[in-house]
C-alpha cells in the first residue's frame, strides 16, 4: 500500500520531468504482467516461483507453505516465472521480481511481530500481487480436535495450525461450529447439557449464552454478514428447518416449511439469502430461500447425485459443498446461481477464506481426520500438518 | 504560491532519484506486522448463561403424517443430477409433530436399559421404521400406556457416511419417525422427545456394512417420574 501511494504521488510530481518516460514504461509493464495473471477464474495453473536469498529455516518454511496455498510451484530460478528475493537479519525484508529481475513488483522489510508473522506479511504481499487479492495468511482458523469418538474441543490457531490454543473444556460434542462477527464470538451446536443446543461464545469476556435450546435438534448455527442475524436448524416443530432469529433467539421466524430435513444454512454475501441442503426431492440438494421466509429455489449441481454443507463464497460467486457417495466425501464446487459441479478433492467440510480462492475442510483417513487447504483455481491441496490430533469443522476468520 | 511550487519540484525531484535507484539500492518501505491474537478466554461449563429460553410449542399432531417415510432411500443415489432444472420454485408446506416444551423433561432419571432389546434399525440413509421393527415400537408403546407417569426418550444415530450435520439432521428424523410410529400406537405425543447424536455414538467400530448396518439405529430410553 505505502509503495503504491509513493508511486503515485512520484507520478504526479514528476510529470514533465526528465524521468516520467522511465515512470511510464515501468507502470506498463506491470500492469501488463499483471492483468494476465488477474484472469483467474476456477481452472489456473500454479505461479511458478523461487525464492533466493538467505531466509532462515523457519521463516523459509513459512513462507514455502503459504506460497503453496496460494497456488504457487516452488521451482528452480530457471523455471520460474517470479522471484522473491528474502533475507532476513532481525527482520525480513523482501523483494518480488520478475524471472530476469527487471521488473520489480514491490520491496519491503517488515518489523515488529515474530518471525513467521512477517514471513506471512511478505507471503500476503506476494500473492496480493499475483492474484490481486488480500493476504489471507494473517487469518485464524477456528476448528475441533477430538479428545475421544464422541467428544471434542474447539481450537483456535493461525490459518497454518500454529498458536493454537483450545477455547473450550466442556468434555462434550461439539457440532456446527462458526465464527460470529468481527471474528469476537464463536457459535455452535454443543452437548453439553445433554441435548444438542446452541450456544453464543464470547472470545474475550469468555461467556456463553444460550441461542436456542428447543426440544429436539438445535444445530447449524450461521451468522448473518452484517453480524445481528443467526440462521440455523431446528426440529421444535417436527423436522428439522431453517430458522432465523437474532444473536440472543429473540425474533425467531421459521424460514422452510418441509416434511423433510433441512441441514447446513450459509448466508449470501449480501444477507439477502440462504443457502442450504434438504432432501425434499429425496436426495440432499441444495437450495435458497429468502432470509426472511419465501419461496425455495433448487440450485442446479449438475455430475453429482447429493450435496450438502453448502458454503458461500465471501464474493458471492460460489457454493462450495460436498457430495456424499457410498465410499466417499468430495469437496465441490459450483457457480452460486446453479450449474456444472467442479469436483475437486477428498474431503468434507468446507469453508471460504476471505479471498474466496481458499478453501479450508476436513479429510478422513481411517479414523483420523486432517485439515486441508485447497488453492481452487489450482486445484493444489496443502494438508496443515502442525494440527495434532483429529481435527474436523475448520472455518476461517472473517 | 511559489514555495509550494518548489517544494513541489523539490520533492518530485528527491522521489524520482530515489526511484530510480531503487532497483539497486532498495529504500524499503516498511510494514509492521499488526498484532494478531485476539485475547481468547474459555467459557467455564456453568459460565454465565442466559436462562433457559426454551418456549415450547405446544403438542398435539399438526397436520401431515408423512414425516415417516418422506426422504427415501435413495439420497446418495449415484444418479448424476443431470436435470437442467436450474432453479425450481419449491413451496411445500408441511410439518411433522411439534414437540413439546422441554421443561416437562428434564430432571427424570433415565433408564437406558429397559428397551435395549427394542432398538430398531434403518436402510441406509433413510429415516424409515422399517415394518420387521414394528413390534419393538408396540412394546415400548404398550409399556408407556402401562406407566402414564414415564415419558420416552428417543436417540437417533448414523452410520459415519453421511456428512457430520447432514447426519445430525438425518439422526434427528430417524428419532422422529420413531417418536411418530410411537404416537401411532397410541402414546402421546407429548410424552416423547428425541435426541440426534448423528454418527458420534457407533456401537460398532468397524467400516464394513456389517457395523454401519448396526450403527444406523433408535434407541428408546424411558424417563422416569422425577424424584419428589
Amino acid at each position: 500500500m505505502q509503495n503504491k501511494s509513493t508511486l503515485k504521488r512520484a507520478a504526479g510530481g514528476i510529470l514533465g520531468i526528465l524521468c516520467a518516460a522511465f515512470c511510464f514504461t515501468l507502470w506498463a509493464q506491470t500492469t501488463a504482467e499483471l492483468d494476465i495473471d488477474r484472469t483467474a477464474s476456477l481452472s489456473n495453473r500454479p505461479f511458478p516461483i523461487h525464492i533466493k536469498g538467505n531466509l532462515a529455516s523457519e521463516a523459509l518454511k513459512v513462507l514455502k507453505f503459504d506460497l503453496e496455498v496460494g497456488g504457487c510451484d516452488i521451482v528452480s530460478e530457471d523455471a520460474a516465472t517470479y522471484l522473491v528475493h528474502a533475507s532476513n537479519s532481525e527482520n525480513i525484508t523482501g523483494r518480488l521480481t520478475d524471472q530476469t529481475g527487471s521488473v520489480q513488483y514491490f520491496n519491503r522489510s517488515y518489523k515488529n511481530g515474530t518471525v513467521r508473522a512477517q514471513a506471512h506479511a511478505l507471503a500476503g504481499d506476494i500473492l496480493k500481487v499475483l492474484t490481486g487479492l488480500d493476504s489471507i495468511f494473517n487469518c485464524k482458523i477456528a476448528y475441533c480436535v477430538n479428545t475421544s469418538t464422541d467428544k471434542n474441543e474447539i481450537y483456535i490457531a493461525d490459518f497454518d495450525g500454529f498458536n493454537a490454543k483450545q477455547v473450550t473444556r466442556d468434555g462434550s460434542l461439539i457440532r456446527g461450529l462458526t465464527w460470529g462477527a468481527q471474528n469476537r464470538s464463536l457459535l455452535y451446536c454443543s452437548y453439553m447439557k445433554n441435548n444438542p443446543d446452541i450456544y453464543y461464545h464470547d472470545l474475550a469476556e469468555g461467556t456463553r449464552n444460550v441461542v436456542a435450546n428447543f426440544t429436539g435438534l438445535n444445530t447449524s448455527p450461521a451468522v448473518s454478514p452484517d453480524g445481528k442475524k443467526v440462521a440455523m436448524i431446528l426440529s421444535k416443530d417436527g423436522t428439522p428447518d431453517v430458522y432465523v432469529s437474532n444473536l440472543d433467539g429473540s425474533n425467531l421466524i421459521r424460514i422452510t416449511h418441509t416434511a423433510a430435513d433441512e441441514a447446513s444454512p450459509s448466508w449470501s454475501p449480501d444477507g439477502s439469502k440462504l443457502c442450504f441442503s434438504s432432501r425434499i426431492s429425496g436426495a440432499a440438494r441444495l437450495y435458497t430461500v429468502p432470509a426472511t421466509g419465501g419461496k425455495m429455489q433448487r440450485i442446479s449441481t449438475t455430475g453429482v447425485g447429493s450435496a450438502t454443507e453448502p458454503d458461500w463464497s465471501p464474493d458471492g460467486k460460489w457454493i462450495a459443498f460436498t457430495t456424499t457417495t457410498r465410499k466417499s466425501f468430495q469437496i465441490c464446487v459450483v457457480p452460486a446461481t446453479g450449474g456444472m459441479v467442479e469436483i475437486l478433492a477428498e474431503g468434507e467440510s468446507p469453508d471460504w477464506a476471505p479471498n474466496s480462492r481458499t478453501l479450508v475442510f476436513s479429510r478422513k483417513s481411517g479414523k483420523k481426520s486432517t485439515l486441508v487447504m485447497l488453492d481452487v483455481p489450482t486445484k493444489k491441496a496443502k494438508t496443515i500438518a502442525n494440527v495434532t490430533g483429529s481435527a474436523s469443522q475448520p472455518c476461517w476468520t472473517r | 504560491m511559489k514555495s509550494i511550487t518548489k517544494l513541489v519540484l523539490v520533492l518530485g525531484l528527491s522521489l524520482a532519484v530515489s526511484l530510480l535507484t531503487s532497483c539497486k539500492n532498495p529504500k524499503t518501505p516498511t510494514s509492521s506486522i499488526p498484532k494478531l491474537d485476539p485475547k481468547i478466554s474459555q467459557a467455564g461449563t456453568t459460565g454465565p448463561m442466559t436462562g433457559s429460553r426454551n418456549q415450547g410449542t405446544g403438542t398435539g399432531p399438526s397436520q401431515g403424517d408423512r414425516s415417516g417415510t418422506f426422504g427415501g432411500d435413495n439420497a446418495f443415489s449415484q444418479g448424476l443430477d443431470q436435470g437442467v432444472d436450474g432453479v425450481d420454485g419449491v413451496n411445500f408446506d408441511e410439518t411433522g409433530i411439534g414437540q413439546a416444551s422441554r421443561e416437562s423433561f428434564e430432571g427424570r432419571p433415565m433408564d437406558t436399559e429397559i428397551f435395549k432389546a427394542n432398538t430398531i434399525h434403518f436402510d441406509f440413509d433413510s429415516s424409515a421404521v422399517r415394518p420387521s421393527d414394528k413390534s419393538n415400537v408396540a412394546a415400548v408403546a404398550d409399556y408407556l400406556k402401562a406407566h402414564g407417569d414415564c415419558y420416552l426418550l428417543i436417540d437417533g444415530h448414523c452410520d459415519e457416511r453421511g456428512t457430520e450435520e447432514y447426519n445430525q439432521a438425518l439422526g434427528e428424523r430417524r428419532a422422529l419417525s420413531a417418536r411418530e410410529a410411537v404416537t401411532k400406537e397410541g402414546v402421546q405425543a407429548g410424552r416423547i422427545r428425541t435426541r440426534s447424536w448423528g454418527e458420534a455414538k457407533p456401537v460398532a467400530p468397524g467400516t464394513d456394512e456389517a457395523s454401519y448396518a448396526k450403527n444406523r439405529r433408535g434407541e428408546f430410553i424411558l424417563l422416569l417420574p422425577k424424584a419428589e
